[in-house]
């Protein structure tokens, strides 16, 4: 958390995160530039660069999209999302340098402009093996350089949220141009089956992990039952459903809320944080906080307000406690609103 | 205190999230260089052809126009197994006949007369190409007054198999210069007035024609859909000033597989 925005906050586990990365990276274009001098030594510079940083972008594509859902899965797995923007910045620079290279390489220096060669070249449009397969890679590129210009707080704030959110799921649609880009392009030159298993493995897993997590993410029980007649407190759970500094998610209707346990207290604020919208009943209560699994954004349990300088704020939702069973008024109440916990015995 | 809950901004990372952590990395980092060795090793070699890019040479030799404009070197620039007969082609992805119309403004006619080039060598499977790298200036002096007689056969009908590619690319500017990785290059080349050559493949030795039309007209931009697919043409072939030659038309083009 920060009240101004800087580049990056560097602090000890953005450190090491970076040090991983690029030993990781590093490892990748050392292997692979060695291997190909060695095995193909007449290969040409050009050459060298398209396909290192094809390769690297590639990677790093499936591991940010396999984060989100491994931390769904598994909060064990939580460290990995906590620079994946950082991740995502990377893999830009590396298709940026295989994009533009790749332009020059192929369209520059003729009888017409680049981008009038890459989508006037080869007009195939309408058959699939000869599909123009670079401009998928351009169109992926371009949602890339979208996310990685916004991939900073500052427009997270200034976009809102929901929008940024939006805008940067379409890492899937970039995803997709990706896949398509290497089936349509390079797989129709090298045809050996391991680069199809590759490409078919890859998107299974990524796909298989994304089903598996939102199955895991809709398993939440629905509310045990509604009081009759005017009251609208609903029964959500046993109290010995939810962690000690711990949360537990809750629908009712289409409200979102997060349940607390706090000391010998409950309380209950909406789901979603206000950082990256990260599902907050999946943290914790740290320093009497709520805190987000995402990136560590914190809320007062009993107003939803973040500490102070901090500004956020949640909704926050009426509770009681019968016996063992947890009822909440679905109704929020406005953002900031303090709402007296309810006791455990 | 040791934290149990992993927070990006607490230095301290709780023992579960470093074994996950490990749980993932771990394998990812040993079987990253087993996945990249299955990728470069199973990759289609690249062909030895070189460009040598950044080297200018001179060389002297007998120009001709046709069936594209090429360079019967002298002996002395010819590396030992290579025809003599060298494929001019402009910088970038233009063609030669341009460069030399304008060379010929200064000049005079150089068909059939002995001239001196400055270039850049491309070179392989015996073949030569020089891209005269600096324009109209590539050619040097005045061409010699004796004219060499054009060297061509008879026409005969044949019908080929292979792919049309750029020879700049091919014989050493791009690897790979061929297939669908590099269509849209071919087809800029090709465009841009770099004769298309048709290369098959016979016993395991690639042949090379260069293609023109019926009536000697170039066909640059009618073939251009044609480029970097696997294709069966039909016409008539003849052997002129070191290169085949295959005189067709789109319609006796047909795609194959």
């Amino acid at each position: 958390m920060s009240t101004s925005y800087t580049a990056v906050s560097w602090n000890k586990q953005k450190i090491r995160y970076h040090q991983v990365m690029w030993a990781f990276i590093a490892l990748m274009l050392g292997c692979f530039i060695g291997l190909q001098l060695h095995v193909h030594p007449t290969i040409t510079l050009e050459t060298l660069i398209i396909r290192s940083t094809s390769l690297v972008g590639v990677v790093l594509l499936h591991i940010v999209l396999l984060i989100g859902p491994l931390c769904r899965l598994n909060d064990a797995f939580l460290p990995l999302l906590y620079n994946r923007r950082h991740l995502g910045v990377t893999l830009f620079f590396f298709a940026a340098i295989h994009g533009i290279f790749s332009l020059i390489q192929f369209h520059a220096l003729g009888n017409v402009s680049l981008l009038e060669s890459l989508f006037g070249a080869n007009t195939k449009y309408t058959e699939i093996s000869a599909f123009p397969f670079q401009i998928l890679g351009f169109f992926a590129l371009c949602i890339f350089t979208l996310m990685a210009i916004t991939s900073h707080d500052f427009w997270l704030k200034n976009l809102s949220p929901s929008l940024w959110k939006s805008l940067h799921m379409g890492v899937y649609i970039a995803y997709g141009l990706v896949v398509m880009h290497v089936a349509l392009g390079i797989l129709q030159y090298e045809t050996h089956p391991i680069y199809w298993t590759g490409l078919v493995g890859g998107f299974l897993t990524i796909s298989g992990l994304h089903i598996a997590a939102g199955i895991a993410s809709k398993s939440h029980p629905a509310p045990l039952s509604k009081e009759a007649g005017s009251d609208p407190f609903t029964a959500v759970c046993r109290i010995d459903e939810i962690p000690k500094e711990g949360g537990k998610t809750v629908f009712i209707g289409k409200e979102n809320i997060a349940l607390f346990r706090h000391g010998d207290q409950l309380s209950a604020v909406h789901n979603v944080c206000k950082h990256q919208m990260g599902p907050l009943a999946e943290g914790r209560v740290v320093d009497g906080c709520i805190t987000c699994p995402w990136h560590g954004y914190q809320y007062q349990p009993h107003n939803g307000q973040s500490p102070p300088p901090f500004e956020e704020k949640l909704a926050t939702y009426r509770t009681k406690i019968i016996g063992d069973t947890v009822w909440v008024d679905p109704a929020p109440m406005p953002e900031g609103t303090p709402v007296n916990p309810s006791n455990i015995n | 205190m040791n934290p149990t809950f992993f927070i990006g901004w607490n230095p301290n990372m709780p023992e579960r999230n470093k074994k996950a952590l490990r749980l993932f990395l771990i394998p990812l980092f040993l079987l990253l260089p087993v996945g990249i060795y299955l990728i470069v090793s199973l990759e289609t070699p690249f062909n030895d052809h070189h460009f040598e890019l950044g080297t200018i040479r001179e060389f002297n030799g007998v120009y001709f126009n046709d069936p594209q404009p090429l360079l019967v070197l002298n002996e002395a620039h010819v590396p030992a197994g290579y025809d003599r007969e060298a494929l001019l082609v402009g910088y970038g992805k233009f063609g030669a006949a341009s460069t030399m119309a304008q060379a010929m403004e200064r000049t005079g006619p150089l068909q059939g007369r002995e001239i001196r080039l400055r270039g850049t060598l491309l070179y392989g499977d015996e073949k030569i190409v020089i891209e005269l790298t600096e324009g109209e200036a590539s050619v040097l002096g005045e061409p010699s007054r004796h004219m060499h007689p054009v060297q061509m056969t008879k026409p005969k009908p044949i019908r080929l198999q292979g792919e049309i590619i750029d020879p700049k690319c091919w014989f050493g500017a791009m690897k790979p210069g061929e297939g669908k990785v590099h269509k849209s290059c071919a087809i800029r080349c090709i465009s841009g007035g770099i004769p298309p050559v048709l290369k098959i493949e016979q016993n395991k030795m690639n042949l090379y024609y260069l293609l023109e039309g019926i009536e000697d007209e170039p066909l640059n931009e009618t073939l251009l859909e044609f480029v970097a697919e696997p294709i069966e043409v039909s016409g008539n072939t003849y052997y002129q000033n070191g290169w085949n030659v295959l005189q067709t038309s789109a319609k006796n083009i047909r795609y194959i597989n």
